[in-house]
């Protein structure tokens, strides 16, 4: 009996008062550029970027900025800008 | 000033090409070339097959889009392309035969899951994307030709015969003029900024297949230094 009423007792207790929603204020961050992406992951040397080849850049959509990041991270260490020594690669 | 299509696809091309010549020089450049490269030579050949079904395939699909203005020069195009391609499985065949491995080994030989990767990701795009994307496939792989001067360096040191190198050769002597039609039709058309980005997808996905196989058959020869062929036929 004690514990059915212990039961009807814990059913019943009242939640507690939902605190009111504190709304989240946005911090913009400032946006970074492709040219700023590309240069931190090391894809390209900051140095000697023409204005031609930063327009190229800054007009990359997000997958192909990605895409070069990732390619860039699997070469580990070794610097990116390499020029081939040999190429005799997949003629088709 | 207003960049043409296909320097715009080569500026991107630029960012991602490390990628393709680390792996190449490693590849090439390896002390036990001579051992790898008839396996080269199998995989190439299951690329160039692979990449004529995936040219016919882009070609229909353009077929099917007679009001799209791109799709309209992308078929013609393929057409002359697969013409100018259509033989030269048969002729690298007849080198792998000089290197003593029968036509039915290579058939028996699986590719490498980076050929798969490199030669199906395509029709992916070609299907569901647009049949133009096949061009950052084509512009990365004809764009990087052979040299004579380099095949005949590596023909001197890994001591092969020079028949293993006849179909290579041929590409050093023809790629140059493919990249140059290449270039000139996607110039000639009007494309979106959504199938730019498609096009340098796709020729970035290209760098990295190419360089995963490089890397493929380094792994392979590191595991079986003495067999790698036989090896990819077990597996």
């Amino acid at each position: 009996m004690a514990t059915k009423k212990a039961a009807l007792k814990k059913a019943t207790k009242k939640a507690p008062a939902k605190k009111p929603a504190v709304k989240k204020t946005a911090v913009k961050k400032p946006k970074t550029s492709n040219l700023d992406r590309l240069v931190a992951a090391d894809v390209i040397p900051q140095a000697n970027i023409a204005d031609q080849d930063a327009k190229v850049i800054n007009k990359l959509s997000a997958a192909e900025v990605n895409t070069l990041i990732k390619l860039r991270k699997k070469l580990g260490d070794a610097p990116f800008a390499t020029k081939a020594s040999t190429r005799p690669n997949f003629p088709v | 000033m207003s960049v043409s299509h296909s320097d715009l696809l080569w500026a991107k091309i630029r960012l991602a090409e490390g990628r393709l010549n680390a792996a190449s020089d490693q590849f090439w450049l390896h002390p036990n070339l001579a051992r790898m490269l008839p396996d080269f030579l199998v995989q190439l050949h299951r690329v160039m097959q692979g990449g004529l079904s995936l040219m016919r395939t882009a070609r229909d699909r353009a077929l099917v889009l007679p009001q799209d203005p791109v799709a309209r020069i992308v078929a013609p195009y393929l057409e002359q392309h697969i013409l100018e391609e259509q033989d030269h499985d048969d002729w690298l065949l007849d080198d792998i035969g000089t290197l003593k491995i029968r036509p039915a080994e290579v058939a028996a030989a699986t590719p490498l899951p980076a050929v798969v990767s490199l030669v199906g990701a395509q029709y992916f795009w070609a299907l569901n994307i647009h049949p133009v994307t096949v061009f950052g496939y084509l512009i990365v792989l004809e764009g990087y030709p052979p040299l004579t001067e380099q095949l005949e360096a590596i023909r001197k040191r890994t001591r092969l015969p020079a028949t293993a190198f006849r179909c290579l050769i041929a590409h050093a002597d023809n790629d140059p003029h493919h990249i140059a039609d290449l270039n000139r039709t996607l110039d000639s058309m009007p494309l979106t900024e959504e199938q730019q980005k498609y096009l340098a997808l796709s020729a970035f996905h290209t760098i990295d297949a190419v360089a995963s196989v490089f890397e493929e058959l380094l792994a392979l020869h590191l595991s079986s230094p003495r067999s790698t062929l036989r090896k990819l036929k077990a597996s």
